[in-house]
């Protein structure tokens, strides 16, 4: 009986409010206002991440940098399988000089361009060769959202979907969410959702290069 | 030969005598007289019912495995029923005389050899099938790639057997009746009607196999051997008809009867030749034998019953001819990077040959599943054109098996498989996607923004320390392909908004020797949105700008 019940409470689904006391593991983003929000003190190292900004094209990526730079030094992040990094559909080149300028190993980079992107993002969760996937999807419905996520629980990868704003009200199992917005010369990071954390917001001085 | 020697052989008849196995032939052996002769009185008394002569007591240097196919005419054609209907195979030739049949056409009482009316006469319901011998012969050679796995030495018998020399392998199969066994399973798996024997010679172990309802022929030694070929009838030699006739009118049935003849009369009568065929099989002379030698390249048909029209059902004949490639492929311990698939649709229907379907693989292929995946993938792209009725399967050339990968995943790198992981996923989205969707970045020595970088279209997922090379300053995350022109009002680049010069001008002029001149100011600017642009001014006239990239 013990062992059914175990077996339904750990179901990715289902989210306990006990868990929150549970240790998750977490990077630092770089920024120690955000890193006081989110469960762990930093980006989670698994589950389904979801940034919502205006201009999907080219804001939020910065607050990614840090991560993507550091993420195959950390022991926690490695992982059996894979330790490459998935873009899919990124809108523009993503350009080497500057990947590498910011201490990303472009070597390790896998490009995707097609329209089935929740096909290729499903491919390459399941596959378990990419430690974190990068996906600019707009149009999502929630069914797949869910699918989405559970895909990236099982193979514990971390998966990043860029969306438009537009879509902040509808319904996500993501277990982070975060609308960037720009603000003057600041940008402006709210948590739309946090599984286990606070909501609130930050500002955040635009004074990054690249 | 010492006396000890000779003990332990006559020992080892004994045993074989009692030993379950050689019970077939227990009983004959009891009962064979044909040549008690050269044995002196004491061996008798030791084995009474094994005469032992110098030639018998030999030990043995080569086992043969012999495959007899009575109805290879059939099995090659590959028939695929859904429930048993009798078929007969029709051999060439004017008066149509049947040349196999199947168990439900036995049934009837049709056996080979019957005219096709005589058969037609017994059941009306049999299907008629025409007898292709370059199939045959195609399928005699894959019967003896599959042998491969028992034995590297494997020889075609045409038109129906193949021989396996066994020696080396029984010990790793378990013994010759382990080794007969499975064998025998693996053939009736496919589907194939088969009679096997074992000997020491090559072709004593085909006669035996020749002989109808063989169950578990294994003969171990040449004084074994020699007993069971007594009672051997000649016609397993297959000898010719004249030779044959020859010796009926002379009294001669069996071997026994030939071998009990003066050696020098029988030559003059039947020819040195198959005299020393007939040493050949007692032993007495050895018998060399052409090994087969796999082709360096896999090819494969395979036809449908009816005409398909949907991709999906393709699955149920590309099974197999994967199966085909996968077992091709690990009798060489090799592996491929590309296969062709081409379909055909009946000669009737009007339409173009269809393209031939190309697979191809980010690393080495060797597994049906691995191919399989790739494979369904890239068909999910196909439209038929036509209804197909056949298909055939090219592989590329062969590419041998890295050491480490074929001995299973204990000696492989951790970072190797990771690599392996990745490439298969790599070729699991281009079969689907596309040569050019899936690519890896890497950088280019040039000062050109837009030639610094390569798309790289076999990423290799692998650290690599060697290229972090420097950026001499600020560049964008993002670059836009191709630049975008941008507005100009009061003299200033416009976007959303009139933009503000934060950093520049860098000013890059290269690349005048190969066409793509570029000479160009760069700057960054910051737009009214709070965007920080990467954007530059051409030198020449009309001195345009352009928005180059975005910075995050």
């Amino acid at each position: 009986m013990n062992a059914r019940l175990d077996a339904l409470l750990s179901h990715p689904l289902l989210w306990r409010a006990r868990d929150t006391a549970v240790q998750v593991d977490a990077l630092p983003t770089g920024l120690t206002s955000l890193d006081e929000y989110l469960p762990g003190g930093g980006w989670p190292t698994q589950g389904l991440i979801e940034i919502l900004s205006e201009q999907v094209d080219n804001e939020a990526l910065c607050l990614f940098a840090p991560l993507l730079a550091t993420v195959f030094a950390h022991s926690t992040m490695r992982k059996e399988g894979g330790d490459t990094l998935a873009w899919i559909t990124p809108p523009h080149e993503p350009y080497p000089p500057a990947l590498t300028a910011s201490g990303i190993d472009i070597k390790r980079i896998l490009v995707v361009r097609t329209e089935q992107t929740l096909w290729a993002m499903e491919q390459i969760l399941r596959s378990a060769a990419c430690r974190v996937v990068l996906a600019w999807i707009n149009e999502v419905s929630i069914k797949n959202l869910r699918r989405l996520q559970l895909a990236t629980e099982a193979s514990a990868s971390l998966s990043i979907l860029m969306r438009s704003v537009r879509y902040s009200a509808q319904p996500s199992p993501a277990v982070l969410r975060l609308k960037v917005e720009r603000e003057a010369a600041y940008l402006k990071v709210s948590i739309v959702k946090s599984r286990g954390g606070r909501l609130g917001s930050i500002l955040i001085p635009d004074k990054r290069n690249a | 030969m010492s006396r000890s020697g000779q003990t332990f052989d006559l020992f080892a008849a004994a045993i074989a005598a009692v030993t379950p196995i050689a019970d077939g032939d227990a009983t004959k052996r009891l009962v064979t007289p044909a040549h008690s002769l050269q044995s002196p009185p004491t061996r008798l008394q030791l084995v009474p019912a094994a005469p032992i002569d110098v030639a018998s007591s030999k030990p043995v240097t080569r086992f043969w495995l012999a495959i007899h196919l009575p109805r290879w005419s059939l099995n090659a054609l590959q028939v695929q029923m859904v429930r048993p209907l009798p078929l007969v195979v029709i051999a060439a030739g004017s008066q149509q005389q049947v040349h196999a049949c199947n168990e439900a056409a036995e049934s009837f009482g049709i056996e080979p050899g019957m005219s096709l009316k005589a058969a037609y006469a017994l059941n009306s319901e049999i299907h008629a099938l025409n007898r292709d011998p370059q199939r045959e012969q195609l399928e005699l050679e894959r019967l003896a790639e599959w042998a491969g796995r028992f034995t590297p030495r494997v020889s075609i018998e045409p038109p129906d057997g193949v021989l396996l020399e066994v020696k080396g392998s029984l010990r790793l199969f378990g013994g010759a009746r382990a080794l007969y066994e499975r064998v025998f399973a693996e053939l009736q798996d496919r589907g194939i009607h088969a009679q096997l024997s074992m000997a020491p010679t090559a072709t004593a172990a085909l006669c035996f196999a020749r002989q109808p309802h063989a169950e578990l022929c294994i003969v171990r030694s040449f004084e074994e051997l020699r007993v069971r070929l007594a009672s051997l009838p000649v016609t397993h030699l297959r000898w010719s008809a004249m030779t044959q006739q020859l010796l009926y009118s002379m009294g001669v049935y069996t071997v026994g009867d030939c071998q009990r003849l003066p050696r020098d009369g029988l030559a003059r009568r039947i020819g040195a030749a198959l005299l020393n065929e007939l040493d050949q099989l007692v032993g007495l002379v050895p018998h060399a034998r052409r090994h087969f030698v796999p082709r360096e390249r896999f090819v494969t048909r395979f036809d449908f019953e009816m005409e398909v029209a949907e991709v999906a059902r393709l699955e149920y004949g590309l099974q197999p001819m994967l199966e085909q490639l996968e077992q091709f492929l690990r009798t060489r311990q090799a592996a491929v990077q590309v296969f062709k698939l081409k379909l055909y649709a009946h000669a009737r229907a009007q339409s173009d040959p269809m393209p031939p379907i190309v697979v191809r693989f980010a690393a080495l292929a060797w597994t049906r599943a691995q191919m399989w995946t790739v494979l369904q993938e890239r068909l999910s792209r196909v439209s038929l054109s036509a209804p197909v009725l056949s298909m055939r399967l090219y592989s590329s050339a062969l590419m041998p098996l890295h050491e480490g990968i074929h001995c299973g995943d204990f000696f492989i790198r951790p970072a190797d498989r990771d690599s392996q992981r990745a490439l298969r996923l790599v070729e699991r989205l281009r079969a689907r996607l596309g040569e050019q969707a899936v690519y890896g970045l890497s950088l280019a020595a040039d000062h050109r923004p837009e030639l610094a970088w390569q798309k790289d279209p076999n990423p290799i997922f692998a650290s690599d320390k060697t290229t972090q090379a420097e950026s001499p300053s600020a560049r964008p995350l993002w670059l836009l392909a191709p630049p975008q022109a941008m507005h100009v009002v009061q003299a200033r680049p416009y976007y959303h908004g009139l933009v503000e010069f934060e950093q520049g001008p860098e000013r890059i002029e290269s690349g005048w020797w190969d066409g793509h001149d570029v000479t160009r100011d760069y700057y960054i600017v910051r737009s009214v949105i709070g965007q920080r642009l990467w954007i530059y001014r051409e030198r020449q006239a009309p001195h345009t700008w352009f928005l180059h990239g975005l910075f995050s």
